[in-house]
């Protein structure tokens, strides 16, 4: 039946991977680029949410009917992958072609894959890594990718990748105490758990997505801190029941409809003969507004156990948690073939288990939401933070200062802080950068009004005045005597007005080709006004004209020519 | 009123009208391409599928008329009823609507089929399809 791509355009992602294993030529339609594109366009993106689980056989990493395209899994790099973790459309899948960390995220509607960049160990090994976490930011669509890193003998730390800056940042490690060290060395070495410090629980990615702005904390903290949670089952008497470490089991808070969950595993101690080495169950609670966990609904693994088909199961190892909408899922991650995946749905509340032959190779599941979101890169941040439209952008800028409250800290978010390591504070204007070659211009365009025209200083000769007045002598200013300042011009030729003794001549910016032509110019304007006849012009009316001329009024000789440069010379004029 | 005459594959001739087969891009084509002169033949629709498909048609075409007094659940009513057919049958719909090119229709028998698949585990699904398969044959 040809129209058989038309009918399966209709059904849902589930459905599909139910779709695909009905016969060789329907999983070739399906896995075609055409038939996603079909799809794409004729179901949207308004799906219910899904679990997600991902296998490690040599065909690589399954989606629910949408695999990874063997073109990307060869540009990737990526032979054999686990989908880790999934977030608003997108997935993470971690590669385990290498032992470096090798992790990809992308779209598997719309194929559409980016690598993301390693991260830069200080002695760490990945084995290390317990757990991963996805957070993709509603608006701007970048997406955050968390990992969390367990040391024996240090403690926990966290390192988050963020598609805005396209770097990794530590988050900050949690410090063990001692007791906490020597409970894990007990537990490696007899996998018996005993709990030390009920109230230094761990942080974890839960997180992540829980990191308040505003109030500048993680808000799981006073969560877990105030774990005073009863399993909700009834005939289960624990002793002492807590949420297990990393290590055991992961825990995820998350929103829906308005409401706060919090989901994980759960493991108890009981007396010493009754030690447990696993997750005993699992549960989720609603986390009121005081921040106190009320029970939603909790089973036990032994009850998970019942179902049919498969073995009962005393315990699990190592339990992942994952949620997102009104899906939670715990999978076992262990090596070995049989994983337990059980789904809990709030829509619905009630508990299901994935079907066996679903779980055969996988580890790890996730709840995927499908979706036509784009996979943001680092670069397309630029629109964001630098707009295209720089100049029509600046004139906004507030023309006060910012005022710095200094009685207020605002710390900012630890996220965004990626790998800097020092912060300045930055006050936008338009200041250009000038270079040395611009000296000149800055000086007379930039400066302030006011400076640019230099105001005459007050003079500060009184006492050279003071001295002419006093010996008497006669003072002429040659050449360009209005360099004088006029203040000083007025002084000088007060104190020198009678003066009859020696004459001291001050030669200003003179020059004889500029005294010959002030010569003339004076010449022509007497003949202008006709106190002067042209013919009367001879050589020694130039003569009188020139302002060298006061040299030898009166005086019968010269007795010192002293150039500012102390040199015996003259301009070539003859006096 | 212009009529045109569609043939199905057994040769039943069928008189609709021309804005009612319009409706069929395929038709639409055809009438484009020969003119209204000669009977349409539609080799891959047979008799009793091409009266269902014109019935379809027609009161879809009713419901959208300006004095219709149809409420969207009498349509819905008309559509649920008349696609609660047997699989065969809803199979064969569904290849006479792509063939002959009726949007709403395709969209309509479609999803019937996906709503059916949407619960069955894949060796049900296998079954359903092979049993049409096989009814056809």
């Amino acid at each position: 039946m040809k129209e058989i791509d038309r009918i399966l355009s209709f059904v849902d992602l589930a459905t599909l991977s139910n779709c695909s294993a009905v016969c060789k030529s329907w999983n070739n339609i399906i896995s075609s680029p055409a038939f996603r594109q079909l799809w794409c366009r004729n179901a949207g993106v308004k799906e219910a949410p899904l679990i997600m689980t991902s296998s490690m056989h040599s065909e690589g990493c399954y989606t629910f009917g949408t695999p990874l395209s063997s073109g990307h899994r060869r540009e990737l790099r990526l032979r054999h992958g686990d989908v880790v973790a999934s977030a608003g459309g997108l997935v993470c899948i971690r590669g385990r072609d290498s032992d470096v960390l090798h992790l990809v995220v992308g779209n598997p509607l719309t194929q559409e894959w980016t690598e993301v960049p390693a991260l830069q160990w200080e002695d760490k090994e990945e084995t290390g890594i317990i757990d991963f976490a996805m957070l993709v930011d509603g608006d701007a669509g970048y997406f955050k990718v968390g990992i969390q890193h367990s040391e024996a003998t240090t403690g926990h730390s966290c390192y988050v990748y963020d598609s805005a800056t396209g770097a990794w940042s530590a988050l900050g490690m949690l410090c063990l105490t001692q007791a906490h060290v020597q409970a894990r060395a007990q537990w490696l070495k007899t996998r018996a758990l005993t709990f030390p410090d009920m109230d230094a629980l761990y942080y974890d990615l839960t997180t992540l997505g829980m990191y308040d702005i505003r109030r500048c904390e993680w808000s799981i903290g006073s969560v877990v801190r105030n774990l005073r949670f009863t399993t909700g089952l009834e005939g289960v008497k624990h002793t002492r029941c807590v949420l297990p470490r990393p290590g055991v089991c992961t825990s995820r808070l998350w929103e829906w409809d308005g409401q706060r969950y919090f989901a994980s595993g759960w493991v108890y101690a009981g007396s010493v003969e009754d030690v447990c080495c696993g997750v005993d169950g699992f549960g989720i609670w609603r986390v009121d507004e005081d921040g106190s966990l009320v029970t939603v609904s909790a089973v036990t693994v032994a009850i998970c156990s019942q179902y049919p088909r498969l073995k009962p199961i005393v315990q699990l190892l190592e339990v992942v948690t994952a949620a997102d909408a009104n899906l939670v899922c715990f999978s076992e991650r262990c090596p070995a073939m049989l994983s337990v995946v059980v789904v809990y749905d709030l829509h619905t509340s009630s508990w299901s288990r994935l079907a066996a032959q679903r779980m055969d190779h996988y580890s790890e599941a996730v709840v995927y939401q499908p979706s036509l979101r784009p996979v943001r890169k680092p670069w397309q941040n630029q629109t964001r933070a630098f707009p295209k439209k720089r100049m029509s952008f600046y004139p906004n800028l507030p023309k006060r200062d910012i005022q710095i409250q200094l009685n207020r800290w605002s710390p900012l978010a630890a996220q965004r802080m990626d790998s800097y390591s020092g912060a300045v504070m930055y006050r936008p204007s338009l200041r250009p950068v000038m270079k040395p070659w611009e000296n000149q211009s800055f000086l007379t365009t930039h400066l302030p009004a006011g400076v640019g025209s230099f105001a005459a200083p007050e003079p500060r000769c009184d006492d050279k005045v003071e001295f002419l007045a006093r010996n008497d002598i006669q003072f002429h200013c040659i050449g360009d005597s209005a360099r004088l300042p006029r203040p000083l011009q007025a002084k000088i030729s007060e104190a020198t007005s009678g003066n009859t003794g020696m004459k001291f001549v001050m030669a200003i910016g003179y020059g004889g080709h500029s005294d010959l032509v002030q010569a003339c110019q004076a010449l022509a304007r007497e003949v202008e006004q006709g106190t002067m006849a042209v013919e009367e012009i001879d050589q020694i009316n130039l003569a009188r004209r020139l302002m060298l001329e006061c040299w030898h009024a009166g005086a019968a000789r010269l007795h010192q020519r002293r150039r500012s440069a102390a040199e015996y010379r003259l301009l070539g004029a003859r006096v | 009123m212009v009529k045109v005459t569609l043939k199905s594959a057994e040769g039943d001739v069928f008189e609709v009208d021309e804005e009612l087969a319009l409706e069929s891009l395929m038709v639409k084509n055809m009438i484009e391409d020969v003119g209204l002169d000669s009977a349409i033949s539609l080799p891959n629709v047979s008799s009793t599928i091409l009266a269902k498909v014109i019935e379809y048609i027609k009161f879809h075409m009713d419901a959208q008329k300006d004095g219709s007094k149809k409420t969207s659940e009498e349509i819905k009513a008309f559509d649920d009823d008349f696609v609660n057919v047997g699989i065969p049958t809803l199979f064969e719909m569904v290849l006479a609507s792509n063939y002959l090119n009726v949007k709403s229709l395709l969209s309509l028998t479609c999803n019937t089929v996906a709503n059916m698949i949407k619960t069955k585990p894949p060796a049900e699904v296998k079954e359903m399809f092979t049993s049409a398969k096989q009814a056809k044959a």
